[in-house]
């Protein structure tokens, strides 16, 4: 018997393929593009981008590419490092707006939005067509405290790869989304004592106990965990920032529509924001918005809140607060390393550099033109997606 | 009236309006006087001011100058519910957490020449928290706040009921499921919290509670006490509890007030009428409100009433001056109805040191009219708050 | 109006002397006691008086602009030829008078100097909800075939001058509604006008109906099946209603004719009773329904049915009413056209494709499941007459047009195409290609002057010229 048993084991461990060869295949390449904006050093003509193990292990001109690397050939086409969406619900369940806020108590900060995502869901495909590789996933606005937010990539894999931070911040709300008529709080003077009674609660929890929602907030309150915070108008944004000095969060302002009224406050506290998706605002004077918050010295980067609209709208976004004055560099680092370090993710995201991650987009033009067209997308190395050739 | 010059610094520039008429309010109306404005501030007002050299003239010599508005019961300018109903008790509610500093009726009212606004919280809680006095211009509601806990507001009568109900087959735990749903509830509720508020003081324990701190405050008149009422039963009721408890309180709307005005009277409590009907959602179906008289504030003045008159919750009344007027013809004396948009509304919240008159040392809230204010034909020319030009009609 | 003000200077600059004349024979008529010299100068100033008083005040502000305009020496894209470097485009009163390399300029003109810049028509889109109530433009009932859009049109309901700026002079705007018929939709220009109907440039330009669209996020078959058969319905009973009606013609003609026959006897005769007489009995006229008046129209082709339809099955039933019924179909929305482009182009259906995105609609229905970018791109690769409109959440996204068009490119558009996507073939689709849609001799001065290609990010409109008025110019205009 117990030799039958070892035998059995021993042809296990011969049958099991060697882990890692063929997930490594094409996660140490080169690419050649006539463009790379790396967004960290500015732009490389003709230059070459190597990648190691999923790395990005050298960027330049010169670059002694190793015989028989794979070499994906760009030709006279444009690298920029993969874009992060912000803000998003992608990915949930075919009806996300039914998932996103757990409405019945006012404050869930226990919850964690990754515990709702699928990373092999079908609309993740459009993302990472556009050139999406990462986005940070939130709950809704329903809540004054929502739950945890998350950042995945797009790659799909069954590895676990994809999961970046499965807790990545507080989602908090001060809209008037989060006042209800049959829950606390109904009114926002009510909204701002009921996050304040939950906070001061948090300062004093012990961690022998068991109070998930005060050991999360208490988190919060020691800034290991950032707050996401949304508010739109000028009052809202302000009941919000009322709060973060209360309680010195460190915090981020979603949404924000009229953050840019406020621009001022928000440099003082270093306070950035991510946008909301541009088309949803028809006009000139909330199409200018984000241009204005940038110019003030706001770090800014965008959301697309998917599926409220396409995750890849996000360059959509971009372009449009462009041509309402945004400056194009801004842009490309809203799209980016802003959304990196708003992430607390610059070190491995948001741009082209050795020892970043090999997140990569090539497209056919500038990024922020409209007729740019996404070729190929490379997350972690790996090209998850090529355009058909027609 | 001689010139009361204070001496001039070389702060800011000074302001010199000249006007036809100066209304003071405070004092005898002034023909073709001058009022002196720096920082912000009234330095002089009269008939022979002397106008240095280098101010900056507004001539309004054919327009009628008197103070700024001031609006006891700006209600609308809020963001949302004004209350937080889940609780029926909500002391510690402050109103200016709610204000929205865009809302078009704050620039309506401005345009109508009210320059400082009080706004009350919400009348479906019984206790509804405190109310915060504003100047009605500026991007953020910090910049408007002339005073917050500025006073506490409870709602007699059956509006704080409305929407309360016993369980039956809805959600089980719904926090309507709760007092009060009657008249007599009220009034025990506010027994109660009055009682507790007692009791807290004297045993001053250690762990403070921001609730009952405010309620001792009001009791013991530190916090001014307006109590929204408007059927004479509510006002009797009123008294009673006040009496129990040694309060001292303002009445808010109070429009069966010409019922029972020797007894308001009598007690000096100042009312705040406004709007003239209001029609608030009870529980008992619309039934408080609708027994009104266009002579309510002309009764209650001669009774001896200290009458304020204000917006309330029909933003159309924002227009204060049509308020003053409508009074005047339903018999309230014209002084009278021109101190109730002015000085005694400036008394009532607690800012007669600031604003409601053309003084030496107040805030330079100043209203340039066409004509007289009580006049129909008359309209607001400028706006001047806090020293600055913030409106002028076109 | 510029005809009116046009006559009315030719008048005075060429025939002042004549006016004059005659004014002064006027007065000498009527009152011989006036001094001869006083007369001409009378006769003047009654000539002028007699001018139209409200020339300059009725319709879009003049402001004073000279009658002609020459933008010169900018790339020319007439949309309908091929593109003319350094090409000057002539404008006369309210229409184009020449175009090309070589237009003589004519003392007086306005030159506008277009070089290193782009000089096309100005965009339309064709799926716009401008100058009409939001809550009107996406109407959750139904409609009638008969309903206008004109009707519910408001000139100032929002800064239509937003969209204006970004080049658009021209928008498609029709009633919406779940099911059946909605309404006749008409082709506005953005002329600046106060009066709703000045706003119209092609009145009943379609009758919009619609098939398959769920209300919400619910999608029941059986009204699907329901919108279908109803929309048969109707038209059958149009086709009778038709019938009746030519018959009643013929049959009244019949009458007239017989009956004017016994009148010409009755007087030739001598009183006594004609041979041939019968008791002729007027038709009855049958009685009138205004859907069904329209539905005629639609019937004779003389206005096309626009039909929303997203999916494959509700575009194949669109088209099946086209072959029942010998319709003129336009396919509005067209989501799942890319997956039987074949079968649209075959019947050479016109298609209004858009959003190119659902990020643009506010609620994205769940006909938009498969929507793909690359529709308006695999429809016109098919040789389909494919326009590309905005479909956005609201009147001002209209001026998202370029954009569109744009990111119909970058999911592969033949340039040209997006561009006559969003100027001539919504123009033709909707029966106004005569007047505007292309920089042609003879058509309306609807163009716009940018500083690059309407497609790439940087370029800005710097003037926008409809019906022949500058109404807006980037330096000046605040």
């Amino acid at each position: 018997m117990k030799r039958a048993l070892l035998t059995i084991v021993a042809i296990g461990l011969v049958s099991v393929p060697t882990p890692g060869r063929a997930a490594d295949a094409g996660r140490t390449l080169a690419v050649r593009a006539g463009r790379i904006l790396t967004v960290s050093n500015g732009a490389i003509e003709n230059g070459v981008i190597t990648v190691r193990d999923g790395k990005i292990d050298g960027v330049g001109v010169d670059l002694a590419v190793p015989k028989g690397m794979e070499t994906i050939d760009a030709g006279d086409k444009v690298v920029v490092p993969g874009f992060i969406d912000a803000h998003c619900h992608l990915g949930l369940s075919l009806n996300a707006m039914a998932e996103i806020d757990e409405t019945v108590q006012p404050v869930t900060a226990q919850m964690r939005i990754i515990d709702a995502f699928d990373p092999t869901a079908d609309e993740l495909a459009q993302a990472v067509r556009a050139g999406v590789t990462t986005m940070m996933l939130a709950p809704g606005g329903r809540n004054p405290i929502g739950g945890q937010t998350a950042v995945v990539k797009l790659s799909g894999d069954r590895r676990k790869r994809w999961l970046v931070k499965p807790s990545a911040g507080v989602e908090m709300s001060f809209t008037s989304d989060a006042l209800m008529s049959d829950r606390r709080p109904t009114s926002r003077p009510g909204l701002i004592t009921l996050v304040q009674e939950n906070l001061d609660k948090a300062a004093g929890y012990e961690s022998d106990t068991f109070a998930p929602t005060a050991e999360v907030l208490s988190r919060l309150t020691r800034r290991e965990l950032p707050a996401y915070v949304r508010a739109v108008a000028v009052d809202e944004i302000d009941a919000a920032l009322s709060v973060i000095d209360r309680y010195e969060l460190a915090a981020v302002l979603v949404g924000a529509q009229q953050a840019d009224e406020m621009a001022e406050m928000l440099v003082e506290r270093e306070v950035a924001v991510i946008c909301g998706p541009q088309l949803l605002h028809s006009q000139d004077h909330d199409l200018k918005r984000a241009g204005r918050l940038a110019a003030a010295g706001v770090k800014v980067a965008f959301g697309s809140f998917a599926p409220r609209t396409m995750s890849g709208d996000i360059r959509t976004s971009a372009i449009l607060a462009v041509r309402y004055g945004l400056k194009r560099d801004e842009a490309l680092k809203a799209l980016t390393i802003n959304a990196a370090e708003i992430l607390g993710l610059d070190g491995r995201l948001g741009s082209i550099q050795p020892g970043r991650d090999a997140d990569l987009v090539i497209l056919d033009g500038d990024p922020l033109e409209p007729a740019s067209r996404v070729e190929t997308v490379i997350i972690d190395g790996n090209v998850v997606y090529r355009r058909e050739q027609k | 009236m001689p010139a009361v010059a204070a001496p001039l610094t070389a702060a800011e520039q000074v302001i010199a309006i000249k006007a036809g008429r100066i209304l003071p309010i405070s004092g005898e109306p002034i023909s073709g006087g001058v009022i002196l404005i720096q920082d912000g501030k009234i330095i002089a007002v009269g008939s022979e001011v002397e106008i240095p050299a280098d101010a900056e003239i507004v001539d309004a010599s054919s327009g009628v100058a008197m103070p700024g508005l001031v609006d006891a019961r700006a209600v609308r300018p809020v963001r949302g519910d004004r209350n937080e109903q889940s609780n029926e008790i909500t002391p510690t509610f402050h109103i200016s957490q709610g204000i929205n500093p865009k809302s078009r009726y704050l620039k309506r009212a401005l345009q109508a020449g009210v320059t400082t606004a009080y706004v009350p919280p919400g009348g479906s809680n019984l206790i509804a928290g405190v109310g915060v006095a504003i100047k009605p211009f500026g991007k953020t509601v910090a910049e408007m706040i002339v005073e917050d806990d500025a006073a506490l507001h409870i709602t007699m009568g059956s509006e704080s009921t409305y929407g309360n109900r016993i369980p039956r087959w809805n959600r089980p735990d719904s926090f309507y499921y709760r007092r009060p749903t009657t008249r007599m509830a009220v009034a025990w509720m506010l027994r109660k919290s009055f009682f507790d508020a007692q009791q807290y003081a004297a045993e001053s324990p250690e762990q403070a509670d921001a609730a009952l701190e405010t309620l001792t405050a009001a009791a013991n008149g530190e916090l001014p006490l307006r109590v929204t009422v408007r059927r004479a039963i509510d006002i009797r009721t009123a008294f009673r509890i006040a009496d129990e408890y040694g309060l001292k309180i303002t009445l808010d709307e109070c429009t069966e007030g010409y019922k029972v005005a020797e007894l308001i009277a009598e007690k000096k409590a100042p009312v705040v009428l406004g709007p003239y009907y209001y029609y608030p959602r009870t529980r008992d179906q619309y039934s408080e409100g609708r027994e009104f008289n266009w002579n309510n504030a002309g009764i209650l003045a001669r009774a001896g009433v200290k009458v304020v008159l204000a917006s309330g919750a029909e933003p159309e009344m924002a227009d204060l001056l049509t308020a003053a007027m409508f009074a005047v013809r339903h018999g309230m004396p014209a002084d009278d109805a021109l101190k109730a948009i002015t000085l005694t509304a400036a008394e009532v919240i607690g800012l007669a040191d600031r604003v409601g008159s053309l003084d030496v040392g107040k805030d330079a809230d100043i209203l340039i009219l066409s004509g007289e204010p009580l006049a129909g034909t008359s309209r607001v020319r400028r706006v001047i708050l806090n020293g600055r030009t913030v409106h002028e009609a076109d | 109006m510029g005809f009116v003000w046009r006559g009315a200077s030719d008048l005075m600059l060429d025939r002042g002397r004549w006016s004059c004349y005659k004014a002064c024979n006027l007065v000498h008529g009527e009152r011989k006691m006036i001094d001869v010299k006083n007369a001409h100068l009378i006769g003047t100033v009654l000539f002028l008086s007699l001018l139209p008083v409200g020339v300059r005040a009725a319709g879009p502000s003049a402001e004073g602009k000279p009658e002609r305009i020459a933008i010169r020496g900018g790339m020319v894209l007439t949309i309908s030829t091929n593109p003319i470097r350094d090409g000057t485009v002539l404008v006369e009163g309210e229409t184009i008078r020449a175009v090309g390399r070589d237009v003589v300029v004519p003392d007086g003109a306005r030159v506008v100097d277009a070089k290193g810049k782009f000089v096309l028509p100005g965009f339309m889109d064709a799926q716009s909800s401008l100058y009409v109530m939001a809550s009107e433009a996406s109407g959750s009932g139904g409609g009638s075939a008969e309903w206008s859009v004109a009707d519910a049109l408001d000139p100032f309901i929002e800064r239509h001058e937003e969209v204006l700026h970004q080049g658009v002079t021209a928008v498609y705007v029709a009633p919406s509604g779940i099911g059946g018929f909605a309404g006749r939709g008409a082709v506005l220009s953005l002329n600046g006008a106060t009066r709703p109907e000045k706003l119209v440039l092609k009145a009943d330009a379609a009758v919009r109906a619609s098939l398959g669209l769920s209300a919400g996020s619910q999608s029941s078959s059986l009204a699907r099946l329901d919108d279908y058969a109803s929309l048969r319905e109707t038209l059958i009973e149009a086709q009778a209603y038709a019938q009746r009606q030519r018959r009643y013609r013929q049959d009244l003609a019949e009458y007239e004719k017989k009956k004017a026959e016994q009148e010409k006897e009755k007087k030739a005769g001598d009183g006594s009773k004609p041979k041939d007489s019968e008791e002729l009995k007027r038709p009855d006229k049958p009685a009138s329904n205004p859907t069904h008046e329209i539905l005629a129209k639609v019937l004779d082709k003389e206005i096309p049915l626009q039909v929303e339809a997203h999916r494959v099955s509700d575009i194949l039933n669109a088209l099946r009413l086209a072959e029942e019924f010998k319709l003129s179909v336009i396919l509005d929305g067209c989501t799942e056209g890319y997956r039987i482009a074949g079968e649209i182009a075959r019947r050479k259906v016109p298609v209004v494709a858009g959003p190119v995105s659902t990020s643009f609609v506010a609620m994205p229905r769940l006909e938009y499941r498969n929507h793909s970018p690359e529709n308006a791109a695999i429809l016109a690769a098919k040789g389909i007459q494919t326009a590309v409109g905005v479909c956005g959440r609201d009147g001002l996204s209209s001026k998202f047009i370029t954009l569109a068009a744009a990111m119909a490119t970058a999911n592969g558009m033949d340039r040209d195409a997006a561009l006559r996507a969003i100027t001539l073939t919504p123009a033709e689709i909707f029966g106004v290609a005569d007047r505007i849609g292309s920089l042609d001799v003879g058509k309306r001065a609807d163009l716009v002057v940018m500083t690059g290609h309407p497609f790439d990010a940087d370029s800005r409109v710097e003037m926008v010229l409809v019906g022949g008025k500058v109404v807006y110019e980037r330096d000046t205009t605040p």
